[in-house]
């Protein structure tokens, strides 16, 4: 399963529209990255803790960032969230929430959960391409991760 | 009222005057109009943090929207002050990036585990240390949100 | 701070030039007269213009060489040594007679007057040596003679003080100088019994007189030092009985002290401790000066405890029934108040949480769908743009372009909505600092065409993020409307009232009609077509909430085509 290797990049993000127009502006970035969708929380914790669907994945495969919307159906990303980030394996994967809101309290409890980074997805198609490179800049190229 | 450390966006904690500086050049050179204090240790990293001691005036609604924090440093280094921000609820929410010299495994790892958001090993290039300064600068300080209040 | 300056300095405008040829002319004859006696004066300006004041010079001169002359013969300075001797066995003789005087005792005991008469004495004898050594004064016989009548003068005078005892200052020495009156006056009547020297009964009498009324001055002294100086201490004590006192009454009227017997007898016991402390303190008054206070706090004093109790014992309170009556309805009245404001503030908290629901629907649900249109549109721009001609471009943009504008207006209806339900901070915000940072960020926006001038601000208390927002409106606004005139200004400055400071924003752009003002500060509302100037007309919508939030009030004055004030007021108070 050849695109599930060496993925450094994991979206988590419920709708398609979304995750295609950033999956669009990580593709213009001068970066290297590979990435791979899922659409909601469960499919992210299994993809993570290379179980269900994904228990042919290597665990030592993790991914360089996690990019985590919050409101999603089944397991919402507040949960999952909290799930990565209590479990000694999984608590140094960086995640930044990423989602349309930027109501104070999801802020909050993000960062109270242990969140890396928070971005609030733009409206405007030139803003989303701007904060996905500058995310990819920082988290892929020079941040570094154990 | 002292204007020097209020409103800040950024709080620099570095003991190494020379790196501080090129730091604070960079982040001018990339056009960020944030205000930055520089600190030169971990005490006043938490003295600033928690409005004490010196910064005894210094506004607790005040947010940063990021630190930057050298491990090396004299008095207490970076390590301690990620454990006593990190454990605190009231300042867990504040963005932390460790950049320093070292890239060992276990400066990483522990960083990671006390819940650092992020890691940067100071490049030796000075191109490349103001590039990387004014990457982290894009990211931390335009596009992040750091909680308020 | 002032940027980019549009005029060079003006250029100077020319030195006013006398008109020439216009002196009168004089007779040429009467010029050469008038020049010649100047050439005259001007060379014998070099010579002493006055004949007096050379001839004073001139006499100066000789008589200061005279007496140098005559100094030199007679050489009376150094050469006189009889006169020298003769000042030095006179100094000798004098200094004799005061070691005697001093061996003798006649000076007082006191070693710094001693000290002082020595030093006094010594000082004039290194000032005599000093003026002998310069020689003033056997030069001059008048000064010789002088300083011999001086010497005598302050040995006379010494002998006075010495008898007079006016070097005395130190109780220590006055003491001693009792004990040696004392003595003395021993010694005297000592003498006068074996009339060796006492020869004056008056002098004697003096002596005793002197003795009598020194203690009777001691004595006032003592007397009164056990007077209280310090009225603060007095004060005090008056302070702490009324303070006790309201104490008291108040936790009679709150009736935590009849109602409950252990703290009443406390209270009691309180009201007796304090009556026992303050009467100490009263009978303690060496103090207390003023009867009439004193009487009067002891009158007070007596009259409250009566009073108190009698209140006690009679629980006038408790058992009064009007009271209680009144006690049970002012309780009723408060339980309905509060069961009022509960349910309000159910119903607030319903509604708040209601607005809050509805704005997360719209940050999440409605930002979606738009998001989604302008990052597609986009899309199809960017990769089948050249498939298509130039109308079907233009058609595209328009779609991209509402679209945008829709984005723009959930976003500010959402930060609009957001200012009536955050919590405001209360801190005192540096003005000039702010809208100068503000201003930075938007001459950075603007290409820098601007010229915006701030003025020194004066600070107010309020909520510094929320103050940003506000300068961020008003002056990207004015930076906006002024973007299309040849020369845009913007100028920012306050005026301080009295009860409040009033910040104004001024451009030089289009302005408006000030007919429609009223409609400035509603959402939505814009004065402007979108195709003149871009915004969605909730900017001033949330200055006005901000100002109004912070107790303030927003106006605006304009013309049509020569700019726009934009004013707010915030309420002073609080400030340094």
């Amino acid at each position: 399963m050849s695109d599930i290797d060496d993925v450094e990049v994991l979206l988590v993000e419920d709708s398609r529209h979304d995750a295609e127009l950033m999956m669009r502006a990580l593709a213009k970035c001068d970066v290297n990255s590979k990435l791979h969708w899922v659409q909601d929380g469960v499919d992210a914790l299994e993809f993570i803790r290379c179980t269900g669907a994904y228990d042919g994945r290597s665990f030592d495969q993790r991914p360089k960032l996690v990019l985590l919307d919050l409101k999603m159906p089944r397991l919402n990303g507040l949960d999952v969230m909290r799930e990565l980030k209590s479990d000694e394996r999984t608590k140094t994967i960086p995640i930044v929430v990423m989602t349309s809101s930027n109501e104070t309290r999801d802020i909050r409890e993000s960062y109270q959960l242990g969140a890396n980074g928070y971005v609030t997805k733009p409206i405007q198609s030139a803003d989303l391409a701007a904060a996905i490179a500058h995310i990819a800049a920082y988290w892929l190229r020079i941040n570094q991760v154990p | 009222m002292t204007d020097e450390f209020q409103n800040v966006d950024l709080l620099l904690v570095e003991d190494n005057e020379h790196d501080a500086e090129m730091t604070m050049r960079a982040l001018t050179k990339a056009h960020f109009l944030n205000r930055v204090h520089w600190v030169r240790d971990g005490v006043e990293a938490l003295e600033y943090v928690r409005c004490t001691g010196a910064y005894i005036d210094r506004d607790p609604q005040q947010v940063l929207k990021l630190m930057l924090l050298d491990l090396k440093m004299p008095r207490l280094g970076g390590i301690e002050v990620l454990r006593e921000l990190k454990t605190d609820p009231k300042t867990i929410g504040i963005p932390i990036v460790v950049m320093t010299s070292s890239n060992q495994d276990r400066d990483v790892t522990e960083s990671y585990n006390l819940g650092v958001n992020g890691y940067v090993t100071k490049p030796v290039q000075v191109a490349s240390f103001m590039e990387a300064v004014a990457q982290i600068g894009m990211y931390w300080l335009l596009t992040n949100q750091a909680p308020t209040r | 701070m002032v940027i980019v300056p549009k005029h060079a300095s003006q250029p100077r405008r020319p030195l006013v030039e006398h008109p020439p040829g216009k002196i009168a002319a004089a007779t040429p004859v009467a010029h050469a007269r008038t020049n010649a006696e100047l050439e005259q004066l001007l060379a014998e300006r070099t010579i002493e213009r006055d004949d007096v004041a050379r001839d004073e010079a001139l006499a100066e001169l000789a008589r200061t060489n005279a007496e140098l002359e005559h100094r030199l013969a007679e050489r009376t300075i150094e050469r006189d040594d009889v006169a020298r001797d003769e000042a030095r066995a006179e100094l000798a003789r004098t200094n004799a007679e005061l070691k005697q005087r001093l061996a003798e005792r006649t000076i007082e005991r006191d070693d710094v007057a001693r000290d002082e008469a020595l030093a006094e004495l010594a000082r004039t004898n290194a000032e005599l040596k000093q003026r002998l050594a310069e020689r003033t004064i056997e030069r001059d016989d008048v000064a010789r003679d002088e300083a011999l009548a001086e010497l005598a003068r302050t040995n006379a005078e010494l002998k006075q003080r010495l008898a007079q005892r006016t070097i005395e200052r130190d109780d220590v020495a006055r003491d001693d100088a009792l004990t040696e009156l004392a003595r003395t006056n021993a010694e005297l009547k000592q003498r006068l019994a074996e009339r060796t020297i006492e020869r004056d009964d008056v002098a004697r009498d003096d002596a005793l007189a002197e003795l009598a009324r020194t203690n009777a001055e001691l004595k006032q002294r003592l007397a009164e030092r056990t007077i209280e100086r310090d009225d603060v201490a007095r004060d005090d004590a008056l302070t702490e009985l009324a303070r006790t006192n309201a104490e008291l009454k108040q936790r009679l009227a709150e009736r935590t002290i009849e109602r409950d017997d252990v703290a009443r007898d406390d209270a009691l016991a309180e009201l007796a401790r304090t009556n026992a402390e303050l009467k100490q303190r009263l009978a303690e008054r060496t103090i207390e000066r003023d009867d009439a206070a004193r009487d009067d706090a002891l009158t007070e004093l007596a009259r409250t405890n009566a009073e108190l109790k009698q209140r006690l014992a009679e629980r006038t309170i408790e058992r009064d029934d009007v009271a209680r009556h009144d006690a049970l309805a002012e309780l009723s009245r408060t339980n309905k108040a509060e069961e009022q404001l509960r349910l309000h503030a159910g119903e607030l908290e319903a509604l708040n949480s209601e607005l809050e629901s509805f704005s997360y629907s719209v940050s999440h649900d409605l930002r979606a769908p738009v998001r989604a249109v302008l990052g597609y549109t986009r899309a199809i721009a960017d990769d089948y743009g050249t498939l298509l001609d130039e109308e079907g471009r233009r058609l595209l943009s328009v779609v991209e372009g509402e679209a945008s504008r829709m984005g723009d207006l959930i976003d500010d209806l959402l930060a609009f909505s957001r200012l009536g339900r955050q919590p405001m901070a209360n801190i005192l915000v540096n003005m000039t600092s702010l809208a100068r940072e503000v201003t930075a960020e938007q001459i950075l926006a603007s290409e820098g065409r601007s010229l915006i001038d701030i003025a020194d601000l004066p600070a107010v208390r309020g909520d510094r993020v929320l103050l940003r927002q506000v300068w961020v409106n008003l002056i990207s606004n004015a930076v906006k409307y002024s973007s299309k005139s040849a020369e845009p200004q913007v100028h920012v400055w306050a005026t301080r009232e009295e009860t409040r400071t009033v910040y104004n924003v001024r451009d030089n752009g289009v302005g408006f009609n000030m007919a429609y003002a009223g409609r400035l500060f509603g959402v939505f509302q814009r004065l402007h077509r979108s195709d003149e100037f871009p915004g969605t007309g909730v900017g001033l919508a949330i200055v006005m909430r901000i100002v109004q939030r912070h107790g303030g009030t927003v106006w605006a004055d304009a013309r049509l085509g020569e700019g726009a004030t934009f004013s707010f007021a915030l309420p002073t108070g609080g400030e340094e």
